[in-house]
């Protein structure tokens, strides 16, 4: 299988603080990966150094072979863990200029998708709920036939109905070639989709395997294994 | 790709240039009217009552008049602050903000964001520079006109004006600085937009503090060097400015040459203040950008 994602020794310092300390790991082709942690474990900044929006201080990052740059983000649909589309723009206006600027945007899967999450094209984002904003930028990133996506909590701020929701586009809707790198801390919800997982601990990978080994070996769910190995006794 | 860029940075520019070139003419004309009408009641007045019995009324409505030339001036001075701030505002949240996720995910190089707020920049700075001038030309032919619709001395003024340039073997000045005030604009532009890169680089806390100290900071240095580059040119060439500074009148060689250095010297700087612009904002966009 391809590898789509491949770090080496990838390190990213803020001054002193160390965000992500010596990561190497590689994501191949085909898999649903969970990328856990609690909070400030360096989980977003290894999506934006993925996503080119972060320098690496040292080490190295590829998509697809390619270090971050044209290339390389023509292959990632990436989504942040804030709105970034533009205010004033309309539902419409952000599917024209996806289609415009990603030769991979899939039209008529998009509006597939925003008319089953009842989302209405003329509607400016400002107006929208931040679940809704939330649900338009799925809609545009996973509307994209890329072949690694990435994306960044994507349901930490809907509710628990609309979660699964969001899972469903998810899994239904990405290029079965690609893999998908979601990170998350409500593991139990996002679990049952999950081919392999990477655990990270204070910038470290303090575990890295598939979820149907870790079951058989520990017998015990990765929400219960990610409870018990973060817990504060 | 540059072109898809340049059309949303034009689209997005828009919405909040427009109403605020607009906002300038729409003063422009209200001015002109009000000059106009006052200069013509004025007249009128003259020739009903006498000179004499119209002086208070007459020195009130040329307080009016001045005020409105004076609001006019303000506010269009005011349009070119703003067309600048919003056109740099346009560039942090683009590209430094939020809507940076977006912008620096899109398989488009460094190269073709900077150019595309470069163009769109330069595009709606040039649209304000023809509002002002289209203002100030307004308030001339029109505003100051006593009987008729357009002030024919002005417009003879300006010709004559123009044929003493031409005559005294100015013209190359009529080229120049329309070619300079174009190369000042890209330069200024590219400078901000340096600036604000090197505040988001540099500074953890405060960017934009940082990024308008450092443009001041900048600014102060480079008219500093160009003050002193003119100053060193003209010496060496055994110039003696003072005509500047007295009433002693120059002859038009010493006219034209010394302006002809000064212009010389600044398109020297700018074009040097845009590579650099340009070179370091290109570099930290590719090599060192962090996004928080």
């Amino acid at each position: 299988m391809a590898v789509v994602l491949e770090c080496q020794g990838l390190t990213k310092s803020y001054g002193t603080l160390s965000a992500l300390n010596n990561v190497t790991l590689s994501v191949p082709s085909g898999r649903i990966v969970g990328l856990l942690g609690p909070n400030g474990s360096g989980k977003t900044t290894l999506i934006k150094l993925a996503a080119g929006l972060l320098t690496p201080t040292q080490g190295s990052v590829k998509v697809c072979g390619y270090e971050p740059g044209v290339e390389s983000k023509a292959k990632v649909s990436y989504l942040p863990e804030r709105t970034y589309l533009n205010a004033w723009m309309k539902v419409s206006d952000c599917i024209g200029m996806f289609s415009s600027f990603y030769s991979d945007f899939d039209r008529p899967a998009a509006m597939d998708m925003l008319a089953r999450l009842r989302i209405p094209l003329d509607a400016q984002i400002k107006t929208l709920s931040k679940g809704t904003k939330e649900k338009v930028q799925l809609v545009l990133v996973m509307s994209r036939r890329a072949e690694l996506y990435l994306l960044d909590e994507p349901i930490a701020g809907v509710d628990p109905a609309a979660r699964d929701d969001i899972l469903r586009t998810i899994v239904q809707n990405y290029n079965r070639n690609a893999s998908i790198i979601i990170s998350t801390h409500l593991i139990a919800d996002v679990e049952p989709v999950l081919d392999d997982f990477i655990l990270l601990h204070y910038g470290n990978i303090a575990a890295c395997a598939s979820v149907a080994s870790m079951r058989e070996q520990g017998n015990m769910s990765l929400d219960r294994y990610f409870r018990e190995a973060f817990s504060v006794r | 790709m540059l072109g898809k860029l340049l059309k949303y940075d034009l689209k997005a520019l828009g919405r909040v240039l427009l109403p605020v070139q607009l906002g300038a003419l729409v003063v422009g004309v209200i001015a002109t009217f009000v000059l106009t009408a006052t200069i013509r009641f004025t007249g009128d007045s003259y020739d009903y009552y006498g000179s004499s019995g119209t002086e208070m009324l007459g020195s009130s409505i040329a307080g009016f008049s001045i005020l409105a030339v004076f609001l006019l001036s303000v506010v269009l001075f005011s349009s070119f602050l703003v067309t600048l701030l919003l056109i740099a505002r346009h560039f942090n949240t683009n590209l430094m903000g939020d809507e940076g996720y977006l912008s620096f995910t899109l398989p488009v190089s460094a190269h073709e964001h900077l150019l595309s707020k470069v163009i769109s920049g330069f595009i709606w700075s040039m649209i304000n520079m023809l509002v002002i001038c289209l203002s100030l030309g307004l308030l001339a032919l029109f505003g100051t006109a006593y009987s008729g619709l357009i002030n024919k001395d002005i417009l003879e003024l300006l010709s004559q004006g123009m044929q003493w340039i031409f005559d005294n073997g100015l013209g190359v000045l009529v080229i120049e600085y329309p070619f300079l005030a174009i190369i000042s604009t890209i330069d200024t532009l590219l400078l901000i937009f340096a600036c604000i890169v090197a505040g988001s680089v540099i500074a953890t806390k405060h960017k934009i503090a940082a990024a308008v100290g450092l443009y001041f900071a900048v600014s102060l240095v480079l008219y500093s060097i160009n003050s002193m580059a003119q100053g060193a040119l003209i010496g060496l060439m055994g110039m003696d400015p003072a005509f500047l500074f007295s009433t002693i009148e120059p002859s038009i060689k010493e006219f034209l040459a010394f302006y002809q250095i000064t212009i010389l010297i600044s398109l020297v700087i700018s074009i040097l203040t845009i590579v650099a612009s340009y070179a370091f904002s290109h570099y930290a966009l590719s090599n060192r950008l962090n996004l928080e």
